[in-house]
């Protein structure tokens, strides 16, 4: 049995794979889109963080919030000018541009911070004593905000008229239309709230480990293979895959600590082979 | 022997029963009409059919051998060849190219005689495509040759996919809507022209919405509504049954015709 | 013919000029600093070939690197362990990375599309993780394969000293690649995959076994691949875990989309040897100006030049032209 950081280490990293892979699958059930550039996403919101927090010297919490704003800005302005003019052109454009986001944020972040790793000072000192168990006290505060956030954002898309053309759109992109919400203005608030997830999940890994320009593809990466185990059309599925991949990796990690990335390969690989729709995706889907 | 048997066919999406128990035989040589109100379930019949989908139960069976759930490109290759609805070109390559394309199946050279450009392939190559030249006359698409099948105009592309099919070969053809878009005159050409393959031999299930274009084309009539088969016959007959005019509910032609 | 059909009709001579003229350019300069980005360039280029290919069945493909490492690692442990000649463990290096396309394809082939994408993707990190971590490979510390050595009678080829003899079997390799994915374009294979790219429901229902065309295009490009890492790594006297990653892998989508995804070859050689050529120039500006002007130009490439930079070639040549194609459009008639 793993000793207790090590779970709230699970909590902390399955928390931003989930915040990654809920945001990366509203963005493609809506839009039909993948945006490869969302772990850049991730990574610019740890280096306004950094940037803000550290430099700045201004409230952590208050630079979270910047970081996640300015991001969803951010992402905004690409769906608008770079991703929606391509819609009619095939899945092979606009993965290019994706992709093609990746190298141009890691080299504009590398021009001005540099390419080493910067780290942002601990928020909340302390430990928590339970028994003769410490645990992190700013682990546990981040892990909770994950929460919060999660919750929050299932609230909004269950119980709001937005959240109900969201769910609309899901199913039909002219729907939206039923709710009074253009398509126009649908895709552009997805895009915003999958990539502020992004950044929340950026901000919230930079005190706890460290930020760099390449942190970016391991999360994407993680959070894509979320999403297949979960369905690639599913919120549900997402939260339900990034929360066992993200335990899986974590305690697999704390074993035999290099090969935990196999295991998610070879956990997506089996679901390929035996149940293509993934954990919560529809049935007979001819993908 | 029939060409073409379905036992008992279901086919089920979650709780949406598309098709159930549908039994049926289609013999060599004839033209049947497939009709139904929408959602009736007749281009899921063509689906598992044509192997794009594994039925829920049930087998198929064409010239008594079992094809349930077979690849389409291997149930193509016995003989048995769909047309669909919409999506029925390569768009952006020219009305010949398709039809090169379409020639699939007449390739006889094996992949590493086409890679190393022998003899055989080359004249494989050359046969494919005299028979596409020969398939744009026949269909009379030669003006339209170098054109782009998505610049075509509708009638035309319509006419293409036709022509594509046939040039897969059928031993039976299954015709989704082949004239959906068609004006009156269009529809008559082609209309003609697909008599003209059922008199050459052809078996021909054709699913079509104008059911005038059905009755003057079809001997027999397969009636499907909500996945059920609910009538199977000659049109007259199939036409003043209850439950086809039910199903239809408004189709005035339909009762026209009865007494 | 197919306007979207690369040919080479009526260039055979542009070729074949552009061939003699690399045979002889070392002898024009042996300036090693050119060599060196002709070399990885060329190098790249049979790479790129290979994913354009991928991409011509309608498949993206985001693990090449991953193939390259295969190669790579082959090649090295190969000559290290077992002594055996680089002109062995060249092809032996192919044909590993061939057969891991090969398995991985008839696994994940058959959804294609974006699982194919992601799981590629996933899978050129796997391989990393495997790299660092088994002994043979000695982990992330990498190793050094040994030069190739080359005897001719009495003529001995050093390729430890000038970069000369790399510049050469580079340029033999790239011919024989691109004469192979030529070929294949050129023919039915390529027709079909063509077809398949373009509508890959009509192909299967038209007789076309899709699996065995995706995955025959997936393996062959595996087998270059492999062989260019193979090459690579032994250009560069290293092989690591990291030397081949995810940003060679946009890398080379990169290079095939600047050039044009449209031409099977012209295209993927022309956007490496440019991109090759020019990141140099981007690297010694500041430290991340290459990949900051990459990403640019491919979001630029994809807006206005959508064909890439060979189809300037062809806007010119249409300029030009004095033939009459009817491609736009037909006389309203019957």
């Amino acid at each position: 049995m793993p000793p207790a950081a090590v779970w709230i280490n699970a909590l902390i990293i399955a928390s931003t794979i989930v915040l990654m892979s809920s945001g990366l699958v509203l963005v493609f059930s809506i839009m039909g889109i993948l945006n490869w550039s969302h772990g850049q996403m991730y990574m610019v919101g740890g280096f306004i963080v950094y940037y803000v927090a550290a430099k700045l010297g201004v409230n952590y919490f208050v630079a979270l919030l910047a970081a996640t704003v300015i991001v969803a800005g951010i992402g905004v302005v690409i769906e608008k000018w770079l991703l929606r003019p391509l819609s009619g052109r095939g899945f092979l454009p606009a993965s290019v541009v994706g992709l093609g986001l990746i190298f141009v944020f890691e080299g504009a972040v590398t021009i001005l911070f540099g390419t080493g790793i910067k780290s942002v000072p601990t928020i909340l000192e302390g430990s928590l004593h339970v028994g003769n168990v410490s645990l992190s006290i700013e682990k546990m505060a981040l892990a909770g905000l994950a929460i919060v956030v999660m919750l929050g954002l299932y609230l909004f898309i269950s119980h709001t008229r937005i959240g109900l053309a969201i769910r609309a759109a899901a199913q039909d992109p002219e729907a939206a239309g039923l709710y009074g919400v253009s398509s126009g203005r649908l895709f552009s608030l997805v895009m915003a709230i999958g990539c502020g997830l992004a950044a929340l999940a950026g901000g919230m890994i930079a005190p706890v480990y460290f930020v760099d320009p390449w942190m970016g593809s391991k999360p994407l990466i993680t959070a894509l293979l979320a999403i297949v185990l979960g369905g690639l059309g599913s919120f549900r599925g997402a939260v339900v895959g990034g929360i066992f991949l993200g335990f899986v990796m974590s305690v697999v990690g704390y074993y035999i600590s290099s090969w935990y990335e196999l295991v998610a390969f070879l956990a997506v690989i089996l679901i390929i082979l035996f149940r293509p729709q993934g954990l919560f995706g529809m049935s007979e889907a001819r993908v | 022997m029939a060409l073409l048997e379905l036992q008992n066919v279901s086919k089920h999406f979650g709780k949406l029963a598309a098709l159930s128990n549908v039994s049926l035989e289609v013999e060599r040589g004839e033209f049947v009409g497939l009709v139904g109100p929408n959602g009736s379930g007749k281009t899921t019949l063509f689906n598992v059919v044509s192997g794009f989908y594994s039925p829920s139960g049930g087998k198929v069976y064409y010239n008594g051998e079992d094809i349930t759930g077979l690849r389409p490109d291997k149930i193509t290759s016995k003989g048995l060849v769909r047309t669909f609805q919409s999506n029925i070109l390569y768009k952006e390559a020219t009305a010949l190219e398709n039809l090169v394309r379409a020639s699939y199946l007449h390739s006889n050279t094996s992949s590493w005689k086409a890679f190393f450009n022998s003899r055989d392939y080359r004249e494989n190559e050359k046969a494919i495509f005299e028979r596409a030249e020969a398939a744009l006359a026949h269909w009379g698409l030669e003006e339209v040759r170098d054109v782009l099948a998505d610049e075509l105009p509708h009638g035309h592309q319509r006419r293409l996919g036709l022509a594509v099919a046939v040039a897969a070969d059928p031993e039976l053809l299954l015709l989704d809507e082949p004239l959906a878009g068609m004006s009156g005159e269009e529809r008559l050409v082609v209309m003609e022209q697909v008599r003209e393959l059922s008199n050459q031999g052809m078996t021909i299930i054709l699913v079509e919405h104008h059911v005038k274009t059905v009755l003057n084309l079809c001997e027999r009539l397969l009636v499907l509504d909500y996945g059920i088969k609910i009538a199977d016959g000659k049109p007259e007959e199939v036409t003043c049954q209850k439950t086809v005019v039910q199903a239809y509910l408004g189709a005035e032609e339909v009762v026209d015709q009865c007494s | 013919m197919s306007r979207i059909t690369s040919s080479f009709s009526g260039s055979s001579i542009a070729w074949a000029t552009v061939i003699v003229c690399a045979f002889f350019f070392p002898f024009y300069t042996e300036d090693a600093f050119v060599l060196s980005l002709l070399i990885p360039g060329m190098i790249w280029a049979v790479g790129c070939m290979g994913w354009t290919t991928i991409v011509r069945t309608g498949q993206f493909s985001m693990g090449q690197a991953g193939f390259m490492t295969i190669g790579g690692y082959t090649s090295a442990l190969l000559a290290v362990h077992f002594q055996l000649p680089f002109w062995v463990t060249f092809f032996v290096a192919g044909a590993a990375a061939a057969l891991v396309a090969f398995l991985l394809g008839t696994i994940v082939l058959r959804l294609g599309g974006i699982f194919f994408a992601i799981v590629t993707l996933s899978f050129a990190e796997v391989i990393r993780v495997f790299a660092s971590n088994l002994t043979i490979t000695k982990g992330s510390y990498g190793f050094i394969p040994p030069p190739p050595t080359l005897d001719i009678g009495s003529w001995s080829v050093n390729f430890a000293v000038t970069k000369v003899p790399y510049y050469y079997v580079s340029l033999l390799f790239l011919i024989l690649a691109a004469i192979v994915f030529w070929r294949i374009d050129s023919s039915r294979l390529g027709r079909i995959f063509r077809s398949m790219s373009s509508n890959d429901r009509l192909s299967e229902h038209l007789g076309m076994h899709l699996m065995k065309y995706r995955v025959m295009a997936f393996a062959v490009a595996g087998f270059f691949t492999g062989m260019a890492g193979a090459l690579y790594s032994h250009y560069l006297f290293f092989i690591g875990p990291t030397l081949f990653g995810l940003w060679e892998s946009i890398m080379i989508l990169i290079m095939c989309t600047v050039g044009g995804v449209r031409s099977a070859v012209a295209g993927p050689i022309i956007g490496a040897l440019l991109l090759s050529i020019s990141g140099d120039y981007f690297s010694t500006l500041v430290k991340g100006a290459k990949p900051l002007a990459f990403g640019l130009l491919v979001v630029f490439v994809v807006f206005f030049l959508p064909g890439g930079v060979i189809d300037v070639k062809r806007h010119i040549q249409r300029l030009f032209s004095t033939e009459k194609k009817s491609e736009r459009g037909l006389q309203p008639s019957a």
